[in-house]
């Protein structure tokens, strides 16, 4: 199966482990992922913040170099998604803002006719490739891992429809078809305050320590994330966080697809496992 | 300096009397004192009073008391509380009841100071709305006393806004926002805010945002903090019972604040904003250390040293990178934002 990728700008440094580990385990799993050819920014929410019409432009961009191709754009980073999600929708439902960004996008030569079909990466594997098979592709059942699945906000919010908005499940599912246990994680569609950490540090803290209580209080043993923005919030600023409220948090943050990676036995080194701030303990160090 | 405000002081201790007639005669007000509540009423009976200061706990005519008939029968006198240790629920009914703030004991010449100062100028502030307009009132405004975290509880101050200030284009500018549409259906039943995980700390929670929108209160919407404070987790938008998008209103606030300077002079995510558009204009991409070190050093140089250890950790797994990444067809990009702002944005 072949999709193009958008890795969207986090992915291309700060969290190259989690393209890394993306390619690795699509590989594995028979997936083709074709990487868009001189894609841009989507903006996220801080473009979206300044001017809207531009941002959505940005997005529509994207859409209209990956509309040449007739695949699915899978995209990795939750904001990014969310982006480019709702740029197609508004395209589609606004007839104002579909004729503005028509003439930007005119002027540039460019063209878009709606017809791009985005997804998440996790909804590429758990719906595309589906768990059955990669449940067959396991080699290493992490058996009694204790893993706490985080899907943060904007994933399966704003009404994207893949899955269940407060209450998703499939993150959960595909820790199980990797032989882990999902722990009770109730708030595990919180906001991770992530775009609030530059701006507004001490209330992005709280937010992270609501978090990192209910994942340490379940007995977690790992925390795996669908974004790459949700895992610099919890693996960079964790012992920060742990600092100003008194609590001494050591959870280990992978982007899910690295724990994928070592259920398919892909060499630590090539998921760029130990590419963390939180140093990994001694549950994790077992399958490496 | 002297100014033409009168206030009363009351308390049964002499001393609190004598110390804070000395602190605010300083300030240039006129100040009197009485040891009771009795004495306090007929001083102000008989005196042309701004302000009466009255401790919550005395023998006989107690706090409460005063307070209510000083609001009884002169509303526009303000009256502050001066609460000891436990009486702050007290202190909270009395600010139900009208009191304009209260004062903790024991409290220094400072803090006395300043919040004499703020409802002195919250008075002239009501005074020189109300002066020169004419017009119906039409709205009655809830508003938080400024120093909201001395408050247990929400306490709300009621303000007055007069028909002329209002802007009834406002409205306009936000239902012409892809997602702003339904703004009209709001049934203000507070899930919103209910769920919001910031609305704690927001000047107006989302709800009362929605109704402030719908009213044209411009101003007080686009200069409040609490468009800042939302973090964009659409938790509001998937459980509003109208569907109403208030992310997406969030954002097309954003968008109008960040057209008028007069808005943004307390948060730092506009200035984010800027050096991140500037960035993404420049090189199509994101560079995350040229944003980081641009913000910072602007909005924040101590900063810079708090994250350096964490940055450095960063650097050495590779995981920033001292140089952008420019796209190919930078020059595409260009021309589509340039289009795109000369079409003039959204609204
Ligand atoms: S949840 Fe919806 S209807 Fe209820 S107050 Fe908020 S915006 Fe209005
Ligand atoms: S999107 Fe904004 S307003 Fe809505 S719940 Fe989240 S933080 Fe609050």
């Amino acid at each position: 199966m072949k999709y193009t990728y958008y890795p969207g700008c986090s992915l291309e440094v700060s969290s190259k482990s989690y393209s890394d580990s993306a390619l690795a385990v699509s590989e594995l799993l028979g997936i083709e992922l074709v990487e868009l050819e001189d894609w841009n920014c989507c903006g996220a929410t801080v473009y979206l913040s300044y001017e809207e019409l531009i941002s959505f432009s940005l997005c529509a961009r994207n859409l209209a170099l990956a509309e040449k191709y007739d695949r699915d754009l899978a995209v990795p980073c939750s904001s990014c998604y969310t982006s480019l999600k709702k740029t197609a929708t508004y395209i589609q439902e606004n007839a104002e803002l579909r004729d503005k960004i028509n003439q930007a996008l005119q002027a540039a030569g460019l063209e878009y006719k709606g017809k791009v079909n985005i997804k998440h990466l996790l909804e590429v594997y758990v719906n595309d490739i589906g768990l059955d098979v990669i449940k067959s592709k396991v080699k290493r059942e992490l058996k009694g891992l204790k893993v706490a699945p985080y899907y943060g906000c904007q994933i399966v919010r704003p009404l994207h429809g893949f899955d269940d908005p407060e209450s998703p499940t499939s993150l959960d599912r595909l820790t199980e078809a990797l032989g882990a246990t999902p722990i009770y994680f109730p708030n595990k569609t919180s906001c991770c305050g992530s775009s609030l950490i530059a701006t507004n540090e001490e209330l992005a803290f709280r937010m992270q320590k609501d978090l990192l209580l209910c994942v340490s209080g379940n007995d977690a043993e790992v925390i795996i994330t669908v974004c790459p923005l949700c895992h610099m919030a919890l693996d960079a600023y964790q012992k920060k966080v742990g600092k100003m409220y008194g609590f001494n948090f050591k959870i280990p943050v992978l982007h899910f697809t690295q724990l994928m990676g070592l259920a398919l036995e892909i060499p630590s080194k090539k998921l760029g496992i130990k590419t963390g701030l939180v140093p990994l303990n001694k549950a994790l160090m077992a399958y490496i | 300096m002297k100014n033409n405000v009168s206030i009363l002081v009351v308390d049964d201790e002499p001393i609190v009397c004598d110390s804070c007639k000395k602190i605010l005669t300083e300030k240039g007000f006129t100040v009197e004192t009485a040891l009771n509540g009795e004495e306090a009423l007929k001083k102000f009976k008989k005196g042309d009073l701004d302000i009466v200061i009255v401790d919550l706990k005395m023998p006989g005519i107690d706090g409460m008391e005063v307070l209510q008939s000083v609001k009884k029968s002169k509303p526009e006198v303000d009256v502050v509380m001066i609460t000891g240790y436990g009486t702050i629920p007290s202190a909270v009914e009395a600010m139900k009841l009208g009191a304009a703030d209260y004062v903790p004991k024991p409290f220094t010449p400072k803090e006395l100071g300043q919040i004499i100062s703020q409802v002195v100028e919250k008075r002239s502030k009501l005074v020189a709305e109300k002066a020169p307009k004419k017009g119906a009132i039409l709205l009655d405004v809830f508003k938080k006393p400024s120093k909201v975290a001395y408050h247990p509880e929400r306490v709300w101050v009621k303000d007055i806004k007069i028909e002329e200030a209002l802007d009834e284009n406002f409205l306009n500018e936000v239902r012409s926002t892809p997602g702003g549409e339904r703004v009209m259906d709001c049934m203000q039943c507070g899930t919103c805010s209910g769920s919001c995980p910031l609305s704690y700390r927001m000047d107006y929670t989302p709800r009362e945002i929605n109704a402030m929108v719908r009213a044209g209160l411009r101003d007080e919407v686009l200069s409040s903090n609490s468009i800042w404070m939302c973090s964009s987790c659409y938790l509001c938008t998937v459980r509003c019972p109208r569907q109403i998008k208030i992310t997406d209103i969030m954002y097309a606030l954003k968008n109008l604040a960040m057209k008028d300077k007069r808005f943004l002079k307390k948060a730092k995510s506009p200035l984010l904003s800027k050096y991140f558009v500037a960035i993404v204009n420049r090189y199509g991409r994101n560079h995350e250390l040229e944003l980081t070190l641009k913000f910072f050093l602007r909005a924040n140089p101590r900063a810079i040293l708090k994250h350096s250890l964490m940055g450095l950790r960063l650097f050495l797994r590779k995981r920033f990178s001292l140089f952008p990444k420019r796209i190919k067809n930078i020059n595409q990009l260009r021309t589509m934002v340039r289009k795109a702002e000369a079409l003039g944005g959204l609204r």
